[in-house]
């Protein structure tokens, strides 16, 4: 078990490497926690998982959150707030409901993307397939249900 | 009419909940929440619940901007109604930002929101400090100083209070021996 997740997490990191520069891997708050230098702070799981979930990598994070719960290397909650945060990330403009995809200028052209792909265009100044404007609202409108939700 | 006591409120309200438990948003469940919003528009807690369940649920029969405004009235009675709290004023910050297209006027409230909220804060910690202070043991009084590291970074000038409870955790602490030296300790 433990060698084929040492193998599994080895794979990952050769895979991907360690971007510190990359602006879409941003620090998570677990990894403040963690001393040392900054190549070693890369290497400790979680900070690898929510590296791989900032690129967008969703299906190797999750393989990876998976074998580090099993293996008691991160806990369950951590492990249950990564999911969480994929699954944000993970929401279609196309699952909104109905009626807030009726209002006025609403981007429908973007319903089959995901509130990361509409964060990346934003990123990279994308303005292809939506305005600047079309874009910051798309965003809040996907986050807003999801924070909603654990209100009601 | 008559008026509903609090407590006549509250289980009306739950009812209301409840009414959505299968299916969140139903007919039946939007009927009861605006009712009681009817019956006592003073009543928040039902106005930011209504607020809130219309942004994540789909009206088939109704245009957006309809479902706005009904969402920007229900918030600002709750502004009112509240003493515009800070959830509240968040919830309506939001809002704007989000659907109204005013984020201006949106981060006046987050910052009002804010400032209600450390206040609220400031008298939180003040009362767990007071707690462990008066607790007075060797846990109590380490879970105490950790909490002074956290208030003085948040709170550099903090009340009177707050500001002499922590001096009583400093004192407290270094008579434990939890404090190398008290006198450095008050800076």
């Amino acid at each position: 078990m433990k060698t084929c997740l040492m193998l599994l997490m080895g794979a990952i990191l050769l895979a991907s490497g360690c971007s510190h520069e990359s602006s879409a891997v941003r620090q998570e708050p677990d990894t403040h926690l963690a001393t040392g230098t900054a190549d070693e702070s890369c290497n400790t799981v979680p900070a690898r998982i929510w590296a791989l979930i900032n690129n967008g990598q969703f299906a190797e994070a999750q393989a990876l959150i998976a074998e580090a719960k099993a293996s008691g290397l991160i806990a369950a909650p951590m492990a249950a707030r990564m999911l969480d945060r994929i699954s944000l990330l993970n929401t279609r403009v196309g699952q909104l409901p109905a009626t807030l995809q009726r209002a006025r200028d609403f981007p429908s052209q973007l319903k089959d993307y995901t509130l990361f792909e509409v964060k990346q265009m934003l990123e990279r100044e994308d303005f292809s397939l939506a305005t600047k404007a079309q874009l910051n609202s798309v965003v809040k409108i996907l986050q807003n249900p999801k924070r909603l939700m654990e209100k009601l | 009419m008559t008026h509903l006591s609090v407590e006549e409120l509250v289980k009306k309200f739950e009812t209301a909940r409840k009414a959505g438990e299968h299916e969140r948003g139903n007919p039946e469940q939007l009927r009861l929440l605006r009712e009681l919003a009817e019956d006592c528009p003073a009543f928040t807690p039902n106005l930011l619940y209504l607020a809130r369940l219309q942004q994540v649920i789909d009206q088939p029969g109704r245009s957006p901007e309809e479902v706005f405004s009904e969402i920007q009235r229900l918030l600002e009675l709750a502004i009112l109604g509240s003493g515009r709290s800070a959830p509240v004023v968040l919830e309506l910050g939001n809002f704007l930002d989000t659907f109204q297209n005013d984020p201006l006027s949106a981060m006046k409230l987050y910052e009002e929101g804010e400032q209600k909220a450390l206040a609220t804060l400031e008298d939180t910690w003040f009362f767990k400090l007071r707690y462990w202070n008066l607790e007075r043991t060797k846990e109590s009084l380490e879970k105490a100083l950790r909490l002074c590291v956290l208030v003085e970074q948040i709170f550099p000038e903090p009340n009177t209070y707050l500001e002499d409870e922590i001096q009583t955790t400093k004192r407290l602490a270094a008579r434990e021996g939890l404090l190398p030296d008290p006198n450095s300790s008050s800076e």
